[in-house]
């Protein structure tokens, strides 16, 4: 390898090497702070904890509700996106498998949800018709009707890729309606599923305007629980902290385990091919 | 093959929850939307709103704060679009050539994009401390104490301070998006332009931006719309403040429907949707015409 080359990629690394401790250092100041005295960390030093002060972490939960944010979020975003992929995948197979026009209508129905943004206000009153304002249910509605259009889009697609063939050998061989659906179609659409599932529970995990608008503080989620503490604790940095690092365990653990599926929800259709 | 036997295999009451669902919670709110943002509806007079013809749009076009966060809105917008961009591409352009710690640097660089607006800003509401958050201690460090703010503060830097972190944050999305793209773009035309003499600058402009160029509407598309609905970022780090300098339309929504307007609040929330709108139909139209195809 030429010597050029080698400084090409060496000036490189040591680009990125530059650019990555943009991102490591502002995390570092958290973990580091977290198990320190309230004194030591509202100077935000970067220096590794002298001594460990694991009570910071007992005081998230006992002062923070910290459990109650990490239920919350777990159920309400395991519960919207498990009725969104029900939905969306129903929904799509119908638009994807119908000739008919309802068909036809329903895909760019479902597709003005990708630009439009949601009426919010409007939206408050009828949860407020339906008595479900400040209550789980009427949170799970929003947030599934939210991320509805887009999973409805990757459905359609996905089930088109699926030959109709298929469905007509089911059917020959004496397929019900339903069971079409869910024992022969569904199970080709795992990678879909999974992408939609983890983009739904993240979606639902950080959501911000739903919960603020709809919700009391007893039902968030525990990133909006992070800011609340926040306020009430905002001289005590060691524990806000430390809260912090309670609400990220969820999200490191779902991108370690996920991260193929993030990534191509993410990049899907941005790609040309 | 299409024949009727397969065909009413296809029930509608397939389609049936999801159309309702979407229906009760999208679209009747927004037709409804077009109605309240005509009327005085309060949360004082619940009972009985009355049509007031144009009345909330021009008490919006008149207020001063409005006007603030619609600027604000779009410098936010256009700052943040322009920056995602070009460092998601940068990123992307040299952890594509093939490095040793890749798929590390793309976890470390998009992580941030999976946290809550809310964590992220309390994590900057430390950085920037005026004291001894580490932005002005690094400056202190380093012979720069001239350049030492109240970040937050401050209206001339206030604005800038909630865009940096905004882009702190969402940089990794676009540069995975251009990542994927850039990766999808066949070897051999760089080889073959290698072997025509063309320089690196000249395959970037000829070979890259053409081929990726799907991409790039993907991304501006996406940094629009997530620029102009921006709401999270600017609520956790200022809420609208030093004396309204950051509002931005989310917020000066969310402020006028916690003050109870209702009317006027829909009358904001539907001129926002009408501008989303036609700044994104818009900017997909244009830049669709601008693709290639290969």
């Amino acid at each position: 390898m030429l010597w050029k080359q080698r400084f090409n990629i060496g000036l490189r690394e040591f680009t990125m090497l530059l650019i990555a401790l943009l991102f490591i250092i502002p995390t570092w100041m958290v973990l580091a702070n977290s198990f320190k005295t309230v004194a030591e960390a509202n100077q935000y030093g970067l220096s590794f904890p002298a001594n460990f002060q694991w009570d910071n972490y007992r005081r998230v939960f006992s002062e923070g509700h910290a459990l109650r944010g990490l239920l919350n979020g777990i159920f309400l975003s395991t519960t919207s996106s498990v009725i969104v992929i029900f939905l969306a995948s129903m929904g799509g197979f119908f638009i994807s498998r119908s000739r008919g026009k309802l068909a036809k209508f329903a895909y760019f129905y479902f597709i003005s949800g990708i630009i439009l943004p949601g009426a919010i206000i409007p939206s408050y009153i009828i949860l407020y018709i339906l008595n479900l304002t400040n209550t789980y249910y009427g949170l799970i509605l929003v947030f599934v009707t939210g991320s509805l259009p887009i999973s409805v889009f990757l459905f359609t697609g996905s089930i088109k890729a699926i030959s109709r063939e298929m469905d007509e050998a089911a059917i020959v061989d004496g397929c019900g309606k339903l069971r079409l659906f869910l024992q022969v179609v569904f199970p080709l659409l795992k990678p879909v599923t999974t992408t939609l599932f983890i983009l739904t529970f993240l979606g639902v995990w950080n959501d911000v305007s739903t919960q603020l608008f709809f919700a009391k503080s007893t039902q968030w989620t525990m990133p909006m629980t992070v800011y609340n503490f926040f306020g009430k604790y905002s001289k005590e940095y060691n524990v806000v902290f430390a809260d912090i690092i309670i609400s990220l365990v969820p999200i490191l653990i779902v991108y370690v385990f996920a991260q193929k599926y993030i990534i191509s929800g993410m990049t899907a259709g941005a790609v040309k091919g | 093959m299409y024949n009727r036997f397969t065909n009413k295999h296809y029930t509608v009451m397939f389609l049936l929850p999801s159309l309702i669902l979407f229906s009760l919670f999208f679209i009747i709110p927004n037709i409804l939307s077009l109605f309240m943002g005509f009327t005085d509806w309060t949360i004082f007079n619940f009972k009985d709103p009355r049509f007031n013809g144009w009345t909330n749009f021009m008490q919006m076009f008149r207020s001063s704060i409005f006007k603030t966060a619609f600027y604000n809105t779009f410098y936010f917008a256009i700052i943040t679009v322009i920056a995602k961009n070009i460092l998601g591409l940068l990123f992307a352009v040299i952890l594509n050539g093939k490095l040793k710690l890749t798929n590390l640097h793309r976890s470390i660089i998009f992580v941030p994009a999976l946290l809550s607006p809310l964590v992220v800003s309390v994590i900057f509401n430390a950085i920037y401390h005026p004291a001894d958050g580490i932005l002005n201690a690094f400056l202190n460090k380093v012979g720069l104490s001239f350049m030492a703010r109240e970040w937050l503060n401050d209206p001339a830097t206030a604005m800038n301070a909630v865009i940096a972190m905004d882009i702190w944050s969402f940089v990794g999305t676009h540069m995975v998006i251009y990542l994927a793209a850039l990766q999808a773009v066949p070897r051999d035309y760089y080889e073959a332009a290698m072997v025509d003499g063309a320089s690196p600058f000249q395959r970037l402009v000829k070979i890259t931006i053409p081929l990726i160029f799907h991409a790039i509407t993907v991304n501006t598309l996406l940094a629009i719309i997530g620029g102009l609905k921006v709401f999270g970022q600017v609520y956790g780090l200022t809420n609208g403040g030093p004396f309204d300098s950051t509002q931005v339309l989310g917020t000066f929504l969310f402020k006028s429907f916690g003050e109870g307007m209702l009317g006027y609040s829909s009358a904001v929330g539907l001129f926002f949707t009408l501008l989303i709108c036609t700044i994104s139909f818009v900017v997909l139209a244009v830049m669709r015409r601008m693709e290639v195809e290969y």
